[in-house]
């Protein structure tokens, strides 16, 4: 895998409103990212080192939860799942508002720090650099959602970031 | 200086906090509430900015609540910094013994305020283990 598209990976696992769970070539979870705990309010010590078999059984009586398998050519996993609560896709719930204040609160606050605090000329691009990086991170987190609802926009195909 | 250990487990937060704190506190950091645990346990902090939803086997709330029932931790000024803004959230961190309640989004100035006063005259005093030098110094501070 590419640098870069490690690095997307990255985000994306780290970002994702949806649950990703990761399976090991030996049958058992290894990773979950930080939607799958939102999604479930399962901790990732709860299910990192069980088999799979235990971890669809665990998941199968959670009501509103849809998981999907698939999997990835990548060596050394065999599976990754992943995990839509229908509550995640709904903008009123808690899950969604939550997975947008993040970067909002890096754009917010390091906003608020270049308008009030003399830094150097390298810090200040330094920061704009991060400010840069979290409204893109948002604008994906938001076209995600518009796309999965497909009902604001979706006869003129605005995109956040046109 | 006071010392404050962030815990986070989104880094970018983590670096938002260190530049708002960085030049009136000593900082630490943790990137979940297991690490921080042990970092409280080696050397108690003066002041924890706690995110409250975490993964691993902790999240925020039961990090607090286990500082806040050990004798010894308790008097560790603990700031919830949460995504949740609901009324119910905000009560459970104040049951728990959490001593403030930021929601994101929030200004970081307004942090650092908070923190400075809490941790200059405030809390201390709600420490009730001062001595009549301490009472002296911060007589001293507040007519200054």
């Amino acid at each position: 895998m590419s640098t870069l598209a490690a690095q997307a990976f990255a985000v994306a696992w780290e970002y994702n409103p949806l649950g990703m769970v990761a399976i090991d070539t030996a049958g058992k979870v290894c990773a979950v990212n930080p939607g799958f705990v939102r999604c479930t309010a399962i901790s990732a010590a709860q299910v990192i080192g069980i088999d799979e078999a235990d971890f669809n059984r665990a998941l199968t009586g959670m009501v509103g939860l849809q998981l999907k398998r698939i999997e990835p050519t990548e060596e050394s996993l065999r599976a990754i799942y992943f995990v839509n609560s229908c509550d995640a896709y709904d903008t009123g719930s808690l899950p969604i508002a939550e997975t947008l204040r993040e970067p909002l609160t890096s754009i917010y606050g390091f906003i608020e720090l270049l308008y009030t605090q003399n830094y150097d000329e390298q810090t200040r691009q330094n920061l704009i650099l991060i400010l840069l990086e979290q409204v893109e991170v948002m604008s994906n987190l938001l076209n995600e959602q518009l796309d999965s609802h497909q009902i604001l926009f979706k006869n003129t195909g605005y995109r956040l970031h046109e | 200086m006071k010392r404050i250990l962030i815990v986070d487990d989104q880094r970018i937060t983590r670096h938002l906090l260190h530049f708002a704190l960085r030049e009136q506190f000593v900082l630490e950091e943790a990137p979940d509430a297991d690490t921080a645990f042990a970092m409280i346990m080696a050397s108690p902090p003066d002041a924890l900015v706690l995110d409250v939803m975490m993964p691993g086997s902790m999240d925020g709330y039961q990090l607090c609540q286990k500082i806040k029932q050990n004798p010894s931790l308790a008097p560790i000024y603990v700031v919830l910094v949460t995504s949740c803004r609901q009324a119910e959230d905000q009560e459970k961190g104040r049951i728990l013994g959490a001593n403030a309640y930021f929601v994101k989004p929030f200004s970081p100035l307004m942090l650092e305020q908070h923190l400075k006063d809490a941790l200059q005259v405030g809390w201390e005093i709600c420490t009730e283990s001062l001595s009549l030098s301490d009472l002296e110094r911060l007589n001293a501070n507040l007519a200054a």
